[in-house]
């Protein structure tokens, strides 16, 4: 995946998407208190400066779906696995709840089930999304990057005998962005990811931690007149 | 009392402490301060009880953890208290390795303290789990989706390792009891009391193979149990020094805990002697060279750990990573900075007071600095678990950690099982390891 | 027989639902025509039906089957999902979107690739939209006077108005709405004046854009909106603007703009400039970014026109101005100034001018006939409806879709005096709960309506399952007003448009009408000079600004609204006070301290915020919160600063006692440093540069590159 800072305008249309897509529970203003809000998808907003006339940035931080993601390592049930497809899984039947993943990933994108938010929401479950699971009570979760709607994608070009197109598959928060922050897609067969992380503007989130990740960035340009530009 | 006080005072003979030592266990009627002094850990424990049933109903919410902090009382309480049990395990094997006579009188209390302290830390480590029903996951057992557990985390090694060290703990304190349970079993008053040692102490009669296997044993048991505490504390470091996060990731975490364990084993072994000294009339048996000793223990082990900070502070500067300074800055001037300070006033610099020699001996002096270091221990693996986790690398990420009324609860009540604990041990055990007092002391009455 | 079976009854008679259930079902058919299995058949329908979640069975509509996509969009492949176009309203305007079904029910908000309000995105209002459709707390029935009621009841009452109103020609008949695109409802609203002349139409959008409006009248006679086409704008200055946030098209023209900034993907990179009083999206993603309050705007606005139109360089401007000024005139024919609804409408009326001087006009934005029906200034309009109902001349009050008893102070007084009132809403209201009728009306998703975009695109909203509750339509609503008939909204929708039938069938599946884009005007620009009033000089100036999430509260019941963090304070659940940090520094406030903002007479406390970025002598009091009849989520939840919106006087801020705990998901105070470590940024020639400092930054690269490339089969 890679996503673009310089259309990013903060508007959280994604986090929201991701909300709905993926069953993920209110936890109401207690909780966010507690600091135990569980949106998988949150936009960080950065100050530079002074706090009378601060530069404000936003980025938007999910899973980063690490090659060598810190979170596989010291999950001692093995509970997160690295797919061949590339993706950091999480498998919520084997999870028993130590939350060491959390401790030790350094984007701090896991999101744990300090009660049993979705079982105690106040929302009818014909309401949730049939094809994701919704969460027990001690289980860790985090971004998948919409695996159910890879894996719809996977049946369909399975049943058509041919591989799973470079743009087949469009997570969530990429389907609602107004302004196309994120591109996603299957890197094997080229497509528009493969050229946005050629571009040199990309760059890794905590990259002296050599994660690895496979989601990239492409840093915010500021157009402030000196130089090439309108 | 002089540090060069004899290992036992003049005049010790093993009849004597053989009769004072089983009286005190096979007292027809308990002490009256016995029946005072349990009610506290007794409620204490039904506390811990409440909270453990509460938990497990509510989820493990109903601590304070968060995000990020996602480890909070639970595994500072677990550090804490396998600390303080390798305290005893120290005390037990490894000064038996060097045959140190003054181990012989602290010895039993020493491994009792181990085997509650063991207790209370391994309940933490299936508590602190979402679920915790599951935790026998991590033991690898065959099953019918052919899953193991994931040996390359911390927390598996974490699990043999405590798992082993309760075993052996258990065995080596059991054995260590044999002959001390055969000797009540034959000066039982009562035939309900000599059946009851006479069951526990297996069959043992004293007699010269059975010593000279007992003895093989118990050296095998020995030289097993000393190395195995330094490598279960330094996994328990390892649980730390194996994650990525800020401040964790350094090499000096195992050693560095073991020399925490050292710290806090000593500190609780002085604290619970000399309350146990002078109820129980033990002056005979543990005397100011005990104490001394003790007291250059446990400054040697404040030196230690003092010199672990020191090359704390080394490492995050001299390695220059900025998400490290910014976390060791905020170990000492942040939000928990008092947390800091409490560690090393109390580990380091309290202790110092222990290089005087009326100092050791001061009784009152003693049990403030072994309170304080007891404090000061668990400040430390506070400093270490919160503050690393509420600082780390992305900023977008901070946050808060406060413990909420269950986790003290809880820590409490962990608290008030021990002492429950240690006060059954004194009415029903002998609380000095006489067969190995009669190593040292005059065989007849003068 | 209950309603259910004579629904699915006179279903199991429709010949046409029959041949398309036979397909599936090859034996229905037969098994409906025997008698003897005839009601077992039956059974198993409804209980099938059911399961569907079509168990709420109306009798409108036999046969009304929503028309499945017939064009998908383009670049992506649904499988197992069925995708069906409506659109979300918002202030009136429609953003296309397409609600994907799984198992028979709405589950998900898509956006419409091929609607031009979007192109493909979706707002977070518009995805939240589908947890209302769900929400447990939508109104279930017929109230009146806090007794439930049935429906013949509704339409006995309605015909006794019916008549009382015709005796009076209407006089005493009002109908208050929010605002409105609907070519539905205002030919139905026609021709109910047709009916009763002396009835009036009341319009009440509490986050108003009358000064828009009227910055339009002023430069142009007439109430033109802007399309802006930010894809020809090579600078962009927005002066308070919701241009990326809430403005009608605010999805389209986000995406235009950000289509210009990436520098590697564009071949001229745009520049925007933001001024304004606090911090907005607009300012965010500006280049450059003037903080300048309503006393600042009110001199730099003028002088801005000023220098742009006339070419004077007035004294005592910011640093920044000059620089700006020759910046706008350097791209000529290449630059588009928008300004916020907070601005007066002399400022709006100054952009205008500016816009045609720079000869943006054509080029970066084009002036349409007004889009909202019947346009009119909706303060006036509320205000004369108060002071008629206050004097006692109006007898019957429809309200529909609006909540005035929350949002106007006054209105819940006035509202006793009036005989009959009628509320229109889908949950519960302020004030629905005080007027006559409390009528449950139908989710967006539940009906069929239609809207228009911010360029006049028709988008027709088709229902995406049965009603779950009971309910009604305004359509319905207004028609039963109008004679005794129960119309099918379905029908007068397909009235309104005239359109075939395979016209009709391509607007439900696209999404839209097609040719309904509202031509460009050629109206000129009149040759005024509007003045802009300085507002009253004080320590303090109190801007009074939507939520973002739950704009003027309506959605204050929508969980997922609640918790999401504001973009820029990342508050969730709350509305403190925002406060500049030179307002808290001379007060010594720290977040959460309890502060009283007086304006006027009227008084509220409530927690602070300190908003680094806002104007030094400003505080933002946000609209949405704090209502007292909303459902369950939203009930209590933050502090109602409405009656601030009736105050006139000057304003004060008082540091008041105690703390509240305010639930932001960033968990500390801010930090101002160091950000381009971790969000990467810099300017075009030093693009180079942006790349981090560490030593092994290329051979990392190099290596996620070999190990993605160890992945990828055949490698």
């Amino acid at each position: 995946m890679s996503i673009d800072l310089n259309a990013c305008i903060g508007c959280n249309a994604c986090v929201v998407a991701c909300m709905a897509e993926n069953n993920i529970p209110v936890v109401g203003k207690q909780q966010v208190m507690h600091e135990r809000e569980m949106h998988w998808l949150r936009i960080d907003r950065y100050y530079e400066g002074s706090p009378e006339a601060p530069d404000m940035l936003f980025q938007p931080m999910l899973c980063q779906h690490c090659e060598r993601a810190p979170c596989e390592i010291v999950c001692p049930v093995g509970a997160t696995v690295h797919d061949e497809e590339g993706l950091n899984v999480m498998v919520y039947n084997r999870c028993v709840g130590t939350r060491f993943c959390s401790n030790n990933c350094p984007y701090k994108v896991r999101r744990f089930n300090y009660f049993a938010f979705a079982a105690e929401e106040r929302r009818p479950a014909v309401a949730r999304n049939p094809e994701v699971t919704v969460r027990a009570r001690g289980v860790m979760e985090k971004c998948t990057f919409c695996l159910q709607r890879i894996a719809a994608a996977r049946i369909d070009a399975d049943a058509a005998n041919r591989p799973v197109g470079a743009e087949e598959v469009q997570t969530a928060c990429q389907a609602a962005c107004p302004t196309q922050v994120f591109t996603f897609g299957n890197m094997a067969e080229g497509g528009q990811v493969v050229e946005r992380k050629k571009s040199p503007l990309t760059y890794v989130v905590l990259d002296d931690q050599d994660t690895q990740p496979r989601v990239t960035y492409e840093a915010r340009i500021r157009n402030d007149g000196s130089g090439a530009g309108a | 009392m002089t540090p060069f006080d004899p290992v036992a005072l003049a005049g010790s003979n093993n009849p004597d402490m053989t009769d004072h030592v089983s009286g005190i266990a096979l007292r027809s009627k308990a002490f009256r301060w016995g029946w005072i002094a349990i009610v506290l850990p007794a409620a204490l424990t039904s506390v811990l009880i409440g909270s453990i049933l509460y938990l497990f109903y509510a989820g493990v919410g109903i601590w304070g953890i968060d995000w990020p902090v996602a480890w909070g009382f639970a595994i500072i309480n677990y550090v804490w208290w396998i600390a303080i049990a390798s305290g005893g395990t120290f005390i037990s094997a490894l000064f038996f390795l060097t045959r140190s006579e003054w181990r012989n009188s602290i010895n039993r209390i020493a491994e009792s303290m181990t085997l509650f302290g063991a207790a209370c830390a391994g309940i933490y480590p299936i508590l602190h789990l979402g679920r915790p029903w599951l935790f026998y996951w991590l033991f690898p057992y065959p099953n019918t989706m052919g899953l193991w557990p994931q040996f390359r985390s911390p927390l598996l090694w974490d699990f043999f390792a405590i798992l082993t060290y309760v075993i052996s703990s258990v065995v080596f304190w059991y054995l260590g009891l044999l002959p001390d349970l055969a000797t009540l079993r034959d000066r039982a008053p009562t035939r309900g009391k000599q059946v009851l040692y006479g069951v526990m102490a297996l069959g043992f009669r004293g007699t010269s193979t059975q010593w000279r296997h007992y003895h093989a044993l118990y050296g095998v048991l020995a030289a097993v149990m000393a190395p195995l505490v330094c490598s279960v504390h330094s996994i328990v470091g390892l649980d730390f020094a194996g994650a990525a996060t800020v401040g964790w990731h350094s090499t000096m975490y195992p050693p560095f805990f073991i020399f925490g364990a050292f710290l806090s084993g000593f500190a609780t072994v002085l604290l619970l002697i000399m309350p146990m000294r002078r109820l129980l009339r033990l002056e005979r048996y543990i005397t100011g060279r005990h104490l001394d000793v003790l007291g250059r223990l446990l400054l040697t082990s404040s030196l230690f750990v003092g010199y672990g900070y020191i090359m704390d502070a080394f490492n995050t500067y001299y390695g220059g990573e900025k998400a490290e300074i910014t976390m060791y800055q905020e170990r000492l001037f942040g939000y928990y900075a008092g947390i800091y300070w409490a560690t090393i006033l109390f580990n380091v610099l309290l202790p110092q007071l222990l290089w005087f020699a009326a100092v050791r001996l001061n009784q009152l002096v003693v049990a403030l600095i072994a309170i304080g270091v007891i404090i000061g221990m668990w400040c430390e693996r506070y400093t270490i678990v919160v503050v690393s986790l509420h600082r780390p690398r992305l900023p977008s990420a901070y946050g808060l950690y406060h413990g909420s009324i269950w986790d003290w609860l809880t820590l409490m009540g962990t608290v008030g099982f021990f002492v429950f604990g240690i006060l059954l041990i004194v009415r029903l055990i002998p609380v000095i390891s006489m067969f190995e007092m009669r190593e040292i002391l005059a065989p007849r009455r003068p | 027989m209950s309603r259910q079976w004579r629904g699915l009854d006179r279903l199991s008679r429709d010949p046409a639902f029959v041949a398309r259930a036979s397909a599936e079902f090859p034996q229905l058919a037969a098994a409906l025509a025997a008698p003897r299995d005839r009601r077992g058949v039956l059974k198993l329908m409804a209980a099938g039906l059911a399961l569907a979640g079509l168990g709420g069975c109306d009798d409108g509509a036999p046969g009304g089957v929503l028309i499945p996509p017939v064009l998908p969009p383009t670049d992506t492949v649904f499988s197992g999902n069925q995708m069906f176009a409506t659109a979300s309203v918002v202030g009136g305007y429609a953003n296309g979107i397409l609600v994907r079904h799984a198992n028979g029910r709405p589950i998900k908000v898509e956006g419409n690739p091929l609607h031009p309000a979007s192109l493909g995105g979706t707002s977070a209002i518009g995805q939240a939209e589908i947890l209302g459709f769900y929400d447990p707390d939508r109104s279930r029935g017929l109230i009146r006077k806090g007794e439930p009621q049935a429906w013949s009841s509704l339409l006995t009452a309605v015909a006794a108005q019916r008549e009382a109103i015709r005796q009076s020609h209407g006089q005493g008949f009002r109908v208050l709405t929010g605002s409105t695109t609907s070519p539905t409802l205002a030919r139905q609203i026609a021709a109910l004046k047709q009916v009763y002349p002396d009835m009036q139409w009341h319009r009440w959008e509490p986050v108003s854009r009358d000064a828009v409006r009227a910055g339009a009248l002023l430069a142009y006679g007439q109430p033109v909106e802007l399309v802006a086409k930010l894809g020809a704008v090579d600078l962009l200055l927005t002066i308070d603007s919701d241009l990326f946030d809430s403005a009608p098209g605010h999805l389209r023209f986000a995406r235009d703009f950000a289509a210009r900034r990436n520098p590697t993907r564009t071949d001229r990179m745009n520049r925007a400039y933001a001024i304004e009083p606090t911090p907005t999206l607009t300012g965010v993603a500006a280049d450059h970014r003037f903080i300048a309050g309503p006393r600042d705007l009110a001199r730099i606005v003028p002088a801005l026109a000023a220098a742009v139109t006339g070419g004077e360089q007035p004294a005592d401007m910011p640093a920044w101005f000059a620089p700006l000024v020759a910046d706008l005139k350097a791209t000529r024919g290449r630059s588009f100034i928008h300004a916020g609804p907070a601005q007066p409408a002399a400022v709006h009326a100054l952009v205008h001018a500016m816009n045609e001087a720079l000869g943006g006009r054509g080029q970066t934005y084009d002036l349409i006939a007004s889009v909202e029906a019947d346009p009119v200034d909706h303060a006036a309009s509320l205000r004369g409806l108060i002071d008629d109902m206050n004097g006692g001349r109006v007898t019957t009050l429809l309200i529909i879709d609006s909540n005035p008893v929350f949002t106007a102070p006054g209105f819940g007084e006035a509202l006793g005096r009036v005989a009959v009132s009628m509320t229109l809403t889908d949950g519960p209201t302020e004030t629905g709960a005080k007027t006559t009728w409390n009528l449950p009306a139908r989710h967006g998703f539940e009906d069929w309506s239609d809207a228009r975009a911010y360029d006049g695109t028709v988008t027709l909203l088709q229902p995406q399952a049965r009603p779950l509750y009971d309910g009604i339509s305004p359509h319905y609503l207004l028609a039963l007003f109008a004679g005794p008939e129960e119309v099918n909204s379905r029908d007068v929708v397909r009235q309104t448009h005239g359109l075939n039938e395979q016209q009709w069938h391509d607007a439900l599946a696209t999404g839209l009408v097609a040719g309904t884009r509202t031509a460009p005007s050629d109206v000129a620009l009149k040759p005024v000079q509007p003045a802009v009033p300085m507002p009253a000089a004080g320590d303090v100036t109190l801007l009074i600004r939507p939520d973002p999430h739950l704009l003027d509260g309506r959605y204050a019941n929508n969980a997922w609204l609640q918790e999401l963090p504001r973009p820029l304070t990342k508050l969730t659940w709350d509305n403190p006070l925002l406060v500049s940090p030179a307002i808290a520094e001379r007060l010594k406030l720290t977040n959460g301290d309890q502060v009283t903002v007086a304006n006027g007479g009227v008084g509220v406390t409530l927690p602070a915020w300190i908003m680094p970025g806002q104007a030094p002598d400003c505080v933002v009091a946000l609209l949405g919160f704090g209502r007292s009849d909303v459902g369950m989520v939203g009930q209590g939840v933050g502090f109602d600063v409405y009656p601030l919106t009736a105050g006139r006087g000057p304003v004060s801020l008082h540091k008041a006692d105690g703390r509240a705990v305010l639930a932001s998901t960033e968990h500390h105070d801010p930090l101002f440093e160091d950000a381009g470590d971790y969000v990467h940024h810099g300017t075009p020639p030093h693009s180079r540069q942006i790349r981090p400092s560490s030593a092994n930054q290329r051979s990392n690269r190099r290596n996620t590159t070999a190990s993605l490339a160890g992945r990828l089969p055949g490698a």
